[in-house]
This record gives structure tokens, C-alpha cells and sequence, in this order.
């Protein structure tokens, strides 16, 4: 079998087309959950907080703290379903990953900023 | 109170689902391999415009992004949770009929693939686009797009020629 066999054999067939009901799903469905609708404020102020953090330190650069490696991509996927998986979750899932590997990479840094605050509340 | 803002909302869903809809679900098809979750994918993706609507002159190249995104999402949290995919028919014939068992062993086949070459031969065979296109839309070097195509074709010949 050629290659010019193998496609002339899948263009005899294409992917079967959506159900009928699709249509009426989509089209009746919702605007996208806010469980927490405080999570944006929540995601900006991490971030202010985060980088008011790095900036003072220097050391955003190479702390490696983004969320490309496999672990930390399936982290914020979970974490972001776990919030409620709209587009302010996935963000404040990615925050949070962001601290959180932030952390392990600076484990001699002194307390954030966030620790402070919370130890005050204590 | 006017249900205006909302309307207008599910007019442009309706819209963009009538012209797009058909595509992106059997783009999915192929990348999830199980109707169900293309369905759950397409809806995901569908919901969420009603929150950030794509502007008009890149809708093709926005749906395509966000439902590519959200396939591989699902891929992820299958791979996680060792959920299996696979129910539903993932192809139909076209125009005259084919033979029950001919489809059956393409699709077995397809199956068989892992599902970023059948994203390669769902984007290539089945809706026509060149490699660079594809390249283009899916974020990767056009070297990879043609590795994944030829590596499918490879398995696939495999998989359907008689032994």
C-alpha cells in the first residue's frame, strides 16, 4: 500500500458530524460559571503581591517559576477544575501554581509578603 | 429588565455555531477519538464565548485555538484520571456507500494513532489544510506537522494492509 493509497482510503470516509442535539446545547447554554467571583481581585492582587516580591529580589529571572513543565501544567488543570474551570479559575489556578513553585525554588527566601499579613490575622 | 445583552449573546453563539460548529466537532472527533467528549469539548468552548466573544475577522483561527486547547485539556485530564476514550463512531461514509468492515478497520486504525497525528490527518486529509496551515494553526514548526503525517501514514499502513 502507497501513501497515495492509505489517503484515497480515509477520503472515502470523513469524521462523523455533530448530533443534532448539539446545537440546542450550545446555543441554550449559560454564560460560563463564576463559582468564585471574587477570584479575579484574588488573581490581581496575587500577582501585585508576586511581583512586587520578585522585583525587590531580583531573582524572577531565574527562579524558573513558570508553569510549562508537564507537573505544573496538570496542576493548574486540576487546581483550575477545582475552582470551577472558567477562564478567572484557570487564572487564579495559574497564580497559585506560580507561588507554589516560586516557593520550592526559594525555600531560603524570607516570608512573602502574603505570610505577613496572614501572621498578623493569627 | 431587557433579556437583550443575553440575546444577543446566544444570536452570535447560534451564528458562529451554524457556521463553525459542524467543523470544530468533527475536528475534535478526531482528536478525542470519543463522541461524548468532543461534544463536552465543543460546548466548553461554545459557553465560554458567551464571556469573551471572539472578534469577527479571527473567529476560524480563535475557535480552532480554543478547541484545540480544550481537547488537549481533556486528553490531559483522561491521561490523569486513566479514563479510556472510544465510544461512538468517529467516521461516516462519503457519498456512496462503503463496506461495514472497511470503515470499521480505518477507524480501528485511527484509533490506533496517538492523537496529535490524527489531529495531523484531521486537519490534512479531511479538511484540506496544507502542512504550513496547519503549522500555523496549531503553534508548531512545519517539520513537526510533516514528521506527525508521515509517521500516521506509516502506522496506518501498518494497520491496513493484510497480513
Amino acid at each position: 500500500m502507497k501513501d497515495s493509497d492509505i489517503e484515497d482510503l480515509l477520503r472515502r470516509y470523513r469524521p462523523a458530524g455533530p448530533p443534532a442535539r448539539l446545537r440546542e446545547r450550545v446555543v441554550a447554554a449559560g454564560p460560563p460559571r463564576r463559582i468564585w467571583p471574587w477570584a479575579s481581585a484574588a488573581a490581581a492582587l496575587l500577582a501585585s503581591v508576586l511581583s512586587f516580591h520578585a522585583a525587590a529580589r531580583h531573582e524572577l529571572g531565574s527562579a524558573k517559576v513558570g508553569v510549562e513543565s508537564t507537573v505544573a501544567a496538570s496542576l493548574t488543570d486540576d487546581l483550575a477544575d477545582l475552582l470551577g474551570g472558567d477562564a478567572a479559575a484557570r487564572e487564579l489556578a495559574a497564580l497559585i501554581v506560580i507561588e507554589h513553585e516560586f516557593r520550592k525554588e526559594n525555600a531560603s527566601v524570607a516570608p512573602m509578603a502574603t505570610d505577613a499579613f496572614a501572621g498578623e490575622l493569627r | 429588565m431587557s433579556d437583550r445583552p443575553r440575546d444577543d449573546a446566544r444570536s452570535l453563539v447560534g451564528r458562529l455555531y451554524d457556521t463553525y460548529g459542524a467543523a470544530l466537532y468533527r475536528y475534535a472527533l478526531l482528536l478525542l477519538a470519543d463522541t461524548a467528549a468532543a461534544e463536552d469539548a465543543v460546548h466548553q468552548v461554545f459557553t465560554a464565548i458567551l464571556g469573551h466573544p471572539p472578534r469577527f475577522e479571527e473567529e476560524l483561527h480563535y475557535l480552532r485555538r480554543a478547541i484545540r486547547n480544550e481537547c488537549y485539556s481533556a486528553l490531559r485530564r483522561q491521561q490523569r484520571h486513566g479514563e479510556r476514550s472510544g465510544a461512538g463512531a468517529i467516521l461516516e461514509p462519503v457519498g456512496q456507500a462503503a463496506p461495514h468492515d472497511e470503515r470499521i478497520a480505518v477507524e480501528r486504525a485511527l484509533r490506533g494513532l496517538p492523537p496529535e497525528q490524527r489531529e495531523v490527518i484531521a486537519l490534512h486529509v479531511f479538511e484540506g489544510m496544507t502542512f504550513q496551515e496547519i503549522a500555523d494553526a496549531a503553534g508548531l514548526s512545519i517539520n513537526t506537522v510533516t514528521a506527525r503525517y508521515r509517521y500516521a501514514l506509516g502506522k496506518l499502513r501498518r494497520m491496513l494492509t493484510p497480513s
